[in-house]
């Protein structure tokens, strides 16, 4: 088998450097392959220049593209399908904001019980992965968080439409959230065992810390004063890590993404009802309807 | 040539047939192997063989192992005992559904083999 040399691999490699490639992260692999592809002309006779034309066109811009989108396809398409729900949901709960002002109405419904189909599907994912570590852990913790999502948000519909007893919907909701970003501390670690990203660690530690915070509402009543405070602090934390998951790229963030949706989905339902009495105490203020149906109450 | 769409979804098992046959091999080599052997039926690109490659890479069913070359790096890729065991079944499944696409259409008369 016919060998290029040293100089002969600059020419390809400069070649394909021409054309871009900073993103595309197989350069290497599409350089040996390039390579295997002229020795294998040259063995059939032709000329190192002839073999390099010959081979042009598998490093043209046009084929590079085509090349990346295919990647993307295989390698992301579970993540594409997964991001395109949380940005559905998104629309869903903003819809329900901006027509009904956060009422627990249909299309807020949709949006929580799409996140919580999210969340099973991710219960799913977790369990079919091979050498996962922890794997019982986080498969038990999201099912438990999903399982708690979707029943604390139900009831909250429930509550509001038609009735229900509403007392625990929050702390469940909450509870949840706490359960669901624990395990996505547990699954970084599972993935990059010491080597997680700092960045990834560090969006990943505040969803416990701001789901331990919003609980301390409940353990420590006096705590409620600060409520619209944390709000600020959630939402603030929040819309900073999913831009900076944004230009991330690396496994796992599709995961925390859905637990900074997850967050603030819940924040946006939490906090209207929360507001400061006079007397600085704090009650729940439920839908500014003039025809109430829930008496007032803490949770 | 086989038409893309029939074989797209028996791609990773042909890989994983190989790599459990010459067991170890890189990109390009795959690719020739598999032209070779459909006598030039299936002829896979860069584009469709090396994101599956990564895909079962980060499925945990093969790992790489570089080794440079004058001043390439070159990516081999080894079965794992998952993807053994994965192998195995996919094979089996591939044969009993080539079985069942001959009986049905055996039956309605379209192969004559």
């Amino acid at each position: 088998m016919h060998k290029l040399n040293n100089s002969q691999i600059d020419i390809i490699s400069k070649n394909i450097n021409e054309q871009n490639l900073k993103s595309f992260a197989f350069s290497n692999e599409l350089l040996d392959h390039v390579c295997c592809r002229i020795e294998q002309f040259m063995e059939n006779g032709s000329s190192f220049e002839d073999a390099l034309n010959q081979s042009s066109h598998l490093y043209q811009r046009k084929e590079i593209r085509k090349i990346k989108k295919n990647f993307t396809i295989i390698l992301n398409f579970s993540a594409f399908i997964n991001s395109f729900i949380i940005y559905v949901s998104l629309l869903f709960y903003l819809g329900s904001w901006i027509f009904r002002w956060g009422q627990a109405d249909w299309i807020g419904l949709v949006a929580f019980i799409l996140i919580s189909v999210l969340l099973f599907r991710y219960s799913l994912l977790f369990n079919s992965e091979i050498n996962l570590k922890f794997k019982k852990t986080i498969v038990i913790l999201s099912s438990i968080g999903f399982v708690l999502f979707l029943i604390g948000y139900l009831n909250r519909f429930l509550w509001l439409n038609f009735a229900f007893s509403g007392q625990h919907v929050m702390p469940v909701m909450l509870f949840s959230w706490l359960i669901i970003s624990i395990t996505g501390l547990i699954y970084l670690k599972a993935l990059f065992h010491k080597k997680i990203n700092g960045l990834l660690l560090w969006i990943s530690t505040m969803q416990v810390i701001l789901a331990c915070l919003s609980l301390t509402t409940f353990i420590f009543p006096v705590t409620m004063r600060y409520i619209p405070l944390y709000s600020i602090i959630i939402i603030g934390i929040n819309v900073a890590s999913f831009l900076l998951l944004y230009f991330l790229k690396s496994k796992g963030k599709s995961f925390l993404r859905l637990i900074i949706v997850c967050s603030s989905f819940m924040v946006f339902i939490y906090t209207p009802h929360k507001l400061l009495s006079p007397d600085t105490s704090c009650k729940i203020q439920f839908e500014a309807t003039p025809n109430e149906k829930v008496p007032n109450s803490n949770p | 040539m086989i038409a893309k769409e029939l074989f797209k979804g028996t791609i990773r098992t042909i890989v994983l047939q190989l790599l459990a046959e010459y067991n170890k091999m890189y990109g390009y080599e795959l690719m020739q192997t598999i032209e070779k052997k459909s006598d030039g039926k299936i002829k896979l690109t860069f584009g469709s063989l090396y994101p599956i490659l990564h895909k079962l890479e980060s499925e945990g069913l093969i790992y790489s192992e570089s080794e440079t070359i004058g001043k390439r790096v070159r990516k081999y890729y080894i079965l794992t005992e998952d993807g053994v065991k994965e192998k195995e079944n996919k094979v089996l499944e591939i044969k009993e559904f080539i079985s069942t696409l001959n009986q049905l259409l055996d039956d309605d008369g379209l192969i004559h083999a």
